[in-house]
């Protein structure tokens, strides 16, 4: 029935093959990463990578009714669902959410976790409060209400975010467990579409915070702050401090895994990954989704950091290896 | 080789009866479309109204994805004040550019701005909704909504009204956002609507010592008022439906409350922000049933615009 292999006897090397076409579907998240790689995979093996951004949930819908070859999403699925569904589950990339602010004379804001839980639980309402001025000391901090800005729309950073602040805070917040859109239960609440959105806010109203996907805050030239760590030291956004939360991160049956809030001395605390879904008992197409991500995961990590992703560590790589071998070459029914 | 008159006659009449067919053919599958779409709508709702009940759904007003819990309250509640705000404020203006454009332009300008009417009605909505949260929420924000909320802070209901949060995304700013949308419908269609007016008519009008004002007023307008009304309603079920622009700027939060400066939602916004990560299948169903909700509010009120306005105005007629 089932028989383990080793790596040997598994080819994840396309060979050249024209007019073939892979279907994807899911994440937005980690859309531009899988699209461009597949613009690349396409010029050196010509087989054609199609992947829509449809969301996450409309991701994991389309794969469990076999419309699409594999899915991704942002939240992974427990094992249990997994066997439900029949679907074969590991990560992508890794990527990193901060909180962008704007206060226009203070530059490298530090916030504690015991701040950034102040602030979500709505105990800290205004900028110069004593919990953020702890860790700030020499900086002007304006007396003026902050405004929170979350994302309107349900989306797989959110998830992230909650995640973090579900196990950084504990008992203050309003909402006990991790979710893409929850009751935040704030009053000095924006609500923006999409990480554009939540940065065009950020970036046009004064004395706002938020949190946007690494990539958004780069690009609109926002102010990230440096956050305090599980470990308790101050990190500031990087793909090394990304990346570092990968090391020491539990990977459950199926790959599930929680990656925010990970011990490690250099560990940035809110970090979320992408995994990919492939219908189980398509073993032909599935080898093809599987040479594409092993293409990936071997010459991809170059493109992946041009665009802020952390690529998988290499035991984690191996790992996601294996279990090809194991469920789709090896497979028997 | 020429036909004989009667044959002629026969490949005329298979031809009309062939040109009739194709027509009818076109126009089965729209009906059908149309029957199509309510059928699957009320098929895939079907969940919701089981599990939650009908009524329950229509009129809860909790709307929370992570426990399951789905009322559609707040979102009918905020698609008909956004479309309320937008018609109070798109139809005046919509008449005053009409009028101008068909009676006071100089000539010269009269094509170039009404070219530019026409413009704006043709740009895509999301356009619309990018410019709105630019551009419009913090112009609201700041200057706007605290003079509003100032002029009005001393009368009753008003002051309820123009009140709130005033972040700048809010029910007040998707109505202003929708009112710019559907102005250039009104003012296209109603400019047509007074340019077809005969001449003779406001001659007369003239004639008999009526002003430029009762020209327009009691003449113009009770002759055209079929097709501006015909516009009015067309601008509604736009303003209904539209769903990128209200988006950006409405705030996205289920809020049943009269303060128009605070953010809310709409059934489009709402249909936008979720379907793509709808985890469970009751969401799934939750949100065909909204959209099922908007098709139903859609019929209703282009009925009773249709039915009871259009049919008093006909009346009347001249």
């Amino acid at each position: 029935m089932y028989k383990r292999a080793t790596l040997v006897g598994c080819l994840f090397t396309a060979s050249v093959a024209i007019g073939i076409e892979v279907n994807g579907a899911g994440s937005s998240a980690i859309a531009p990463l899988i699209q461009a790689w597949a613009k690349e995979y396409y010029k050196e093996t010509g087989i054609k990578v199609n992947y829509q951004a449809v969301g996450s949930g409309s991701g994991i819908r389309m794969v469990s009714q076999r419309m699409v070859d594999f899915g991704a999403t942002d939240a992974p699925l427990k094992p249990n669902q997994l066997e439900k569904k029949n679907l074969l589950q590991f990560p992508i990339a890794a990527f990193g959410a901060v909180f962008a602010y704007n206060l226009p004379n203070v530059d490298g804001l530090k916030l504690s976790t015991r701040a950034v839980c102040g602030i979500f639980s709505g105990k800290i309402k205004y900028w110069d409060d004593p919990l953020i001025l702890e860790t700030n000391p020499g900086k002007t901090l304006p007396h003026i209400p902050i405004l929170v800005v979350v994302r309107a729309d349900k989306s797989g950073t959110t998830y992230t975010v909650t995640s973090y602040l579900v196990k950084a805070c504990k008992e203050e917040l309003p909402f006990k467990k991790p979710s893409k859109k929850p009751r935040w239960g704030l009053s000095n609440l924006v609500a923006a579409k999409g990480n554009a959105g939540v940065a065009a806010v950020i970036q046009k109203k004064f004395g706002t915070i938020g949190y946007v996907e690494y990539t958004y805050a780069v690009k609109g030239g926002l102010k990230v702050t440096t956050l305090q760590n599980r470990d308790g030291n101050y990190v500031k956004p990087s793909l090394e401090s990304f990346q570092a939360a990968l090391k020491n991160v539990h990977w459950g049956e199926g790959f599930y895994a929680d990656l925010t809030y990970q011990p490690g001395s250099n560990t940035w605390p809110i970090v979320g990954a992408t995994w990919a879904l492939l219908p189980l008992e398509k073993k032909e197409r599935n080898k093809l989704v599987a040479q594409f991500f092993h293409w990936g995961f071997s010459k991809g990590d170059e493109k992946a950091k041009e665009l802020y992703y952390a690529p998988l560590p290499k035991d984690v790589v191996n790992k996601v290896k294996v279990t090809w071998c194991d469920s789709i070459y090896l497979y028997n029914y | 080789m020429s036909l004989r008159g009667n044959d002629r006659h026969k490949i005329f009449k298979i031809q009309d009866f062939i040109f009739e067919k194709i027509l009818f053919l076109f126009v089965l599958l729209f009906i059908f479309i149309l029957v199509g779409l309510f059928l699957v709508l009320f098929k895939e709702s079907a969940t919701t109204f089981k599990e939650i009940g009908v009524l329950k759904f229509i009129f809860g007003t909790d709307w929370d994805p992570d426990e399951e819990i789905f009322g559609a309250l707040p979102h009918i509640y905020g698609t008909l004040v956004t479309t309320t705000i937008a018609i109070l404020l798109a139809t005046p203006l919509g008449f005053g550019i009409a009028i101008f454009l068909s009676e006071l332009c100089p000539k010269k300008l009269k094509s170039v701005i009404g070219t530019l009417v026409e413009i704006l009605a043709a740009i895509p909505s999301i356009i619309y909704g990018i410019w709105g949260l630019y551009v419009l929420v913090p112009l609201m924000s700041k200057y706007v909504e605290p003079t509003l909320h100032k002029i009005f802070e001393n009368i009753p209901i008003l002051n309820e009204l123009f009140n709130g949060q005033m972040f700048g995304t809010d029910y007040f700013t998707a109505g202003v956002v929708l009112t710019f949308m559907i102005t250039p419908f009104i003012a296209s269609v109603t400019r047509d609507a007074l340019e077809i007016v005969p001449p003779v008519l406001k001659e007369s009008a003239y004639g008999l010592g009526a002003t430029q004002t009762e020209v327009i007023v009691k003449v113009m307008f009770p002759f055209a008022r079929l097709a501006i009304l015909g516009s009015v309603i067309l601008a509604l079920g736009r303003a209904l439906g539209e769903t990128m622009a209200v988006t950006f700027v409405v705030g996205n939060f289920p809020n049943l409350t009269v303060h128009l400066f605070d953010p809310g939602t709409t059934i489009t916004s709402t249909i936008a922000n979720e379907f793509g990560e709808a985890d469970s299948d009751l969401e799934y169903s939750a949100l065909i049933a909204l959209a099922f909700i908007l098709l139903v509010v859609d019929f209703f009120v282009l009925w009773v615009a249709k039915g009871v306005f259009l049919k008093k105005a006909r009346k009347y007629n001249i």
